[in-house]
């Protein structure tokens, strides 16, 4: 199972988009973005699965919701960077 | 004791405003600092404060709204941040402090105060005869908290739209109370208080800034974000507000919030007016009694200004409090010009408040001391 994370520069961003897939039943976990990835010190990003990513960008552009950077995990809490489109 | 000071604090909470400060002193965390549960449940708190906060402004993004320790920071942030030397600004007689002492301590800036009548009431036509070229901001307190008077708020967000100038509402006594629709009204900066007609606890306010508006920062520090940067994020809500949240007090207002969207707005309305014609039908027929204020209830929310003839309005708040449990505030409310304004800048006046938990009961037993006052000599 593939995972990846989106991070937002706010917890509020992160939050807004959370509360939306809550309404579709579908829950993300919210947390600390780690510290490897280079977001000038702290962030927060929702972690969800990789049948989840077309929707979430999706839903991020629907409700103007801008996602700093999309990472999959690796192995060994490694993160490859996705580009967004 | 029988509370009729709402418009300095709203005494009574409902109950889930209660649990939701306790439960939350009980699960403190600090939310968007770490990444553990009690902080992310904490975090999602504030979040449900802002959207129902959303819900009840008409604001879509919850993000523009940033919450303060109460209302007069949140005008402070909103005057200090938007407005720069050789700006000109027009407001009122009948603001509060919270708006003409920071405008005040401004330098580089020129302000118009325009007068209103002895009601309280300022035409807009008043306002936009005062516009300049360098006219910067109108600010207007939507009603006021000597005399209850609402301003057309609606009309002067027009005036201001067309003219290119931004609008900010001090929505201190009129939040929970009068509809407000940040959109309808062309409203640009909104400042409000959690603790009065949003029946949250004290500690709590908020400022909406419409998007596109750039503030300067008034306070720098943690936001928990972007932390390498010695900057504020230029992002909102994190840009102004930093610091440690008041988390219980703002799970609490979220609460009080979703009590006044429950009963509805035009209910509390309606329900303060009803007690305002009840004290009025008394008051204006007692002839030791000045009543100041509007005359049709409709134009006002819950405050009443009155004084007993020949007696200090400090001395009658005095024998409220001692001899009839009545807690009312006297003086000059922390609104000078309004006091000049209606003519009572000697004497200050009783400020009588009520709130939706106010009892008819209450206003009666007011009314009665009132009557038993009025006959005694000092």
């Amino acid at each position: 199972m593939n995972y990846y994370i989106a991070v937002f520069s706010s917890i509020t961003l992160a939050n807004k988009l959370k509360k939306h897939f809550q309404y579709d039943g579908s829950f993300m976990a919210l947390m600390h973005a780690p510290t490897s990835i280079p977001m000038n010190g702290c962030a927060y990003c929702l972690r969800f699965r990789e049948e989840k990513l077309n929707d979430v960008m999706e839903a991020a552009n629907r409700f103007d919701i801008p996602i700093k950077a999309i990472y999959r995990e690796m192995p060994n809490h490694a993160y490859q960077e996705y580009r967004i489109s | 004791m029988i509370y009729l000071d709402n418009a300095a604090t709203t005494r009574h909470k409902p109950k889930s405003v209660l649990k939701a400060v306790e439960n939350e002193l009980k699960n403190s965390a600090n939310p968007g600092r770490s990444g553990h549960n009690c902080s992310l449940k904490s975090s999602e708190r504030i979040y449900n404060a802002r959207k129902v906060l959303g819900d009840l402004f008409h604001i879509e993004n919850i993000e523009d709204i940033i919450l303060t320790p109460n209302a007069t920071y949140a005008l402070n942030f909103g005057i200090k941040g938007i407005l720069s030397e050789g700006d000109h600004v027009i407001t009122t007689s009948m603001e509060h402090n919270s708006v003409l002492r920071p405008l005040h301590a401004l330098s580089g800036i020129s302000v118009t105060r325009v007068k209103a009548d002895c009601y309280g009431f300022v035409e807009p036509a008043w306002i936009e005869a005062e516009i300049k070229p360098e006219t910067k901001l109108i600010v207007v307190n939507h009603s006021s908290n000597v005399t209850g008077s609402i301003q057309d708020i609606c009309t002067i967000g027009q005036i201001a739209k067309r003219h290119g100038i931004l609008f900010m509402v001090d929505a201190s006594q009129s939040a929970g109370v009068l509809p407000i629709d940040v959109n309808e009204f062309q409203i640009d900066l909104l400042g409000f208080p959690g603790h009065k007609g949003l029946y949250g606890p004290q500690g709590t306010g908020g400022l909406y800034i419409r998007p596109g508006l750039n503030l300067k920062t008034i306070i720098e520090g943690g936001t928990g974000s972007e932390s390498s940067l010695l900057n504020n994020p230029d992002f909102l809500p994190d840009k102004l507000e930093s610091g440690t949240l008041n988390t219980p007090g703002f799970y609490g207002l979220s609460k009080g919030v979703e009590y006044v969207l429950k009963e509805g707005v035009s209910n509390i309305l309606s329900y303060e007016h009803f007690l305002l014609d009840l004290m009025k039908e008394t008051l204006y027929n007692m002839e030791q009694v000045t009543v100041y204020g509007p005359v049709d209830s409709k134009r006002q929310t819950g405050t009443l200004s009155i004084n007993l003839n020949g007696m200090d309005s400090g001395v009658a708040a005095n024998i409220l409090n001692d001899d009839y449990h009545i807690a009312v505030r006297s003086g000059f409310h922390c609104a000078y010009p309004a006091h000049e304004t209606i003519g009572t800048e000697k004497t200050g006046t009783v400020r009588v408040s009520v709130s939706a938990f106010t009892k008819e009961k209450e206003v009666k037993k007011f009314l009665e001391a009132i009557h038993k006052m009025s006959k005694t000599k000092i």
